[in-house]
């Protein structure tokens, strides 16, 4: 008996084009997720979310910047208290602006990226 | 046992009363009967270090399948610990890992409580000045448990 397996070829190539097609969307994808996480950092922080306003001098807000490669987008703040009102300290409670925005776009976060490769 | 009807309560108090049960205290007797050594709040009034609170802070819950109400729930948990130094705190985050570790898989541990799939997530540090020129360490381990119902 004998098997023969034909479009080899093409079947290859074409995934090689889907593969740069994937990484270019994604990586714009990713670049769009982290976009709208900034964002909704900030509105977190200017109270418009579930957590207390954390705005004073304005510099907090800001200061919410992110970075965005390939495969990974960080958004931050590298102002040095930034950490005491997300984690809270013996004196005050923890706002969590960061933690709880990311929990609440990780669905929106998938179809960002999803929507940028389709 | 962790019970789907009581998830959020058994589960803190399943991790508290290990705790508690297991991890050393070094203030031990020297600690008022009005403190307590592990919380699951953060305490309103003065408090007496080292501590621990236990905070769940974000749960998921995503449908088993679609003939079923059954869950698969992701629970984070943020497990603080408050030193007045940095080798007590480091200590005792170091004694609660291997606690939290060792007991998944024993006879009354996480899994047998249908708390599944430890993992620790992070392990951030905060330090600040606390009163009267006392520096407070904390170190905040993030954990997460999975629970099937």
């Amino acid at each position: 008996m004998k098997i023969d397996v034909r479009g080899i070829k093409k079947t290859v190539a074409m995934l090689v084009v889907s593969k740069a097609v994937v990484n270019r969307g994604s990586e714009e994808g990713l670049k769009k997720a982290a976009l709208h996480v900034q964002n909704e950092v900030k509105s977190s922080i200017a109270g418009h979310r579930a957590e207390p306003t954390s705005v004073d001098t304005g510099r907090f807000l800001n200061s919410v910047d992110l970075e965005a490669g390939k495969e990974e987008a960080v958004v931050f703040s590298e102002v040095p208290y930034s950490k005491h009102l997300e984690l809270g300290t013996s004196r005050i409670a923890p706002r969590r602006h960061f933690e709880n925005s990311k929990n609440r776009n990780k669905r929106k976060i998938k179809e960002i990226i999803q929507s940028s490769i389709v | 046992m962790v019970a789907k009807s009581t998830l959020l309560l058994d589960s803190l108090f399943f991790i508290k009363n290990d705790l508690i049960s297991n991890i050393t205290d070094p203030e031990g007797p020297n600690r008022s009967a009005k403190s307590k050594f592990v919380v699951t709040s953060y305490p309103q009034r003065n408090v007496h270090y080292p501590l621990i609170t236990i905070k769940a802070i974000n749960i998921e819950a995503l449908r088993a399948g679609m003939q079923t109400t059954n869950q698969d729930i992701t629970m984070n948990f943020e497990l603080r610990i408050w030193g007045r130094n940095e080798k007590e705190k480091n200590d005792l985050y170091e004694e609660i890992l291997n606690r939290l570790n060792s007991i998944q898989f024993t006879a009354s541990g996480s899994t047998n409580n249908n708390l599944h799939h430890f993992n620790i997530l992070s392990s951030v540090e905060v330090d600040e000045d606390g009163e009267g020129g006392q520096v407070i360490k904390s170190r905040i381990m993030q954990v997460q448990y999975k629970f099937y119902g």
